[in-house]
């Protein structure tokens, strides 16, 4: 284990027990982000131990994640929204989401493949409900908007899956003309989008359990 | 066909980065829409205490008025009335007649100088009859003094619709710019213009005191009187124009966008 993978795991352990503590202290939204760092650490644990022949098991891995990180994410902003029109467009969405997922696994990328349509589908929903999370915050005038929790949330997200909307949609091509290319430079950016996704999530938890402070004082 | 998958690569690092930028440009809308709240909240949060401000000076600068005028005016009438009342010797009923006609005289001023007071005592009501009336009043009672020669003019036509919190700011400044001619400018004539130009209303105070220069003028001295009139006017989109010259009075001008 090298020391980003190193400080690439502390990230989502140090996330997981800080967005856990922040449920216990009564934001409830913060258990879905508890349990999806959680599930990402073990993944990763998981993939990164896999041997190069089980891709098979290490695509069933990844297409399962995608779909419940869609799902978490989703109960997290339903749990922070306030529009509740939108809020019964993105509990409908959960459902066809898994269904469209678990189809194009089993029956188009068979588990052989990066499941591109269902992560930039993923990506593409998550990018519409964050943004408009990120412009709706319930900001409280006498701070500054970078003490709010889902501030950094919503930008990590709209970082991670915005930024990598358009590299995973052309995949396919480019995997076409260089195999060993393509997968490195997917890797490295996927690596760099993780860091920022994830150091800002903590960032936003640390401002979460800081403001919840505050309140209970 | 190597350099077409470099451009391929290309193409794709490319749209990537302008996809990313896009991200970006979302997000510094957004704080830049945050920070704008932010600071048009603060600015009315501003407005608001500075107009309770306002009208708290008002009414401190009516109390002020009324104790001055109880204890000059009020208070020497009922002396007067008392003193006439004591001197009165019953055993020369004509005398006594004529003293008891005097102190009733005295007495009837002091209840017309008591109702006047009485109607200042409704600070709020002072703006209610609306600002020219209001500044009628406030002449009076400079006027009552007999140190001020004072001539108002009010020109234009009035809006049809009124700004409550304008008024106020504009008759506070006018107190100020009063306050600051009887302590300071040693003047004998004052000149008050009241304007209704297209969009605003306009207020001219001009006095024939000593003047003053006005970079001249330290800090602190134009720190509650000036910078006072300055901020109100600025506080409601107005401006100040201020013309002085030592020996030669002063001439304030302030425009605020009305209603």
């Amino acid at each position: 284990m090298n020391i980003l993978e190193i400080y690439y795991y502390s990230l989502l352990t140090t996330g997981t027990v800080l967005a856990f503590l922040l449920f216990k202290k009564g934001k409830k939204q913060f258990i879905a982000l508890a349990i999806l760092l959680a599930i990402t650490l073990v993944k990763e644990l998981i993939t990164s131990q896999l041997p190069r022949e089980n891709y098979k098991l290490s695509f069933l891995i990844t297409d399962i994640f995608n779909l419940l990180e869609y799902t978490l994410f989703s109960i997290y902003f339903i749990i922070s929204c306030r529009n509740i029109m939108l809020k019964k467009w993105v509990k409908l969405s959960i459902p066809l989401f898994i269904i469209f997922g678990a189809y194009t696994s089993v029956f188009i990328y068979q588990f052989r493949e990066v499941p591109v349509l269902n992560i930039d589908l993923e990506g593409f929903l998550l990018l519409i409900i964050y943004t408009h999370l990120l412009y709706n915050l319930e900001i409280d005038d006498n701070k500054s908007i970078y003490m709010h929790a889902d501030f950094w949330i919503a930008i990590g997200v709209m970082i991670f899956f915005g930024g990598a909307f358009v590299f995973i949609g052309l995949l396919p091509i480019i995997l076409e003309q260089d195999s060993v290319r393509a997968l490195s430079e997917y890797g490295k950016i996927l690596q760099i989008l993780n860091y920022i996704f994830y150091n800002s999530i903590i960032i936003g938890v640390i401002w979460g359990i800081r403001n919840k402070k505050y309140l209970m004082v | 066909m190597g350099n077409q998958k470099q451009e391929i690569f290309n193409g794709v690092e490319l749209i990537s980065i302008f996809f990313i930028l896009l991200i970006a440009i979302i997000i510094i809308t957004a704080i830049l829409y945050y920070n704008k709240r932010r600071s048009h909240k603060e600015d009315l949060a501003s407005f608001q205490n500075i107009l309770l401000q306002t009208q708290f000076e008002i009414q401190e600068q009516t109390l002020q008025t009324i104790g001055t005028d109880l204890h000059d005016n009020i208070g020497q009438l009922l002396s007067l009335t008392s003193l006439t009342l004591n001197s009165i010797e019953l055993d020369n009923p004509d005398k006594a007649r004529q003293k008891v006609d005097a102190a009733i005289e005295l007495n009837l001023k002091s209840i017309k100088e008591m109702r006047q007071l009485g109607k200042l005592l409704h600070g709020e009501q002072l703006l209610k009859q609306g600002l020219e009336e209001a500044i009628r009043s406030e002449i009076n009672w400079i006027e009552k003094s007999g140190r001020f020669a004072i001539s108002y003019n009010v020109c234009g036509e009035k809006c049809l619709t009124s700004n409550a919190d304008k008024d106020l700011i504009l008759f506070r400044i006018m107190q100020e710019i009063l306050n600051n001619i009887i302590k300071h400018s040693g003047a004998g004539e004052i000149t008050i213009k009241l304007d209704y130009p297209e969009g605003g209303i306009r207020l001219q105070v001009i006095d024939n005191g000593e003047g003053f220069e006005i970079d001249q003028l330290p800090e602190e001295q134009k720190g509650m009187g000036l910078k006072n009139i300055q901020k109100r006017a600025e506080i409601v989109g107005g401006t100040v124009f201020i013309q002085s010259q030592r020996g030669e009075g002063t001439c304030i001008d302030i425009f605020i966008p009305y209603p």
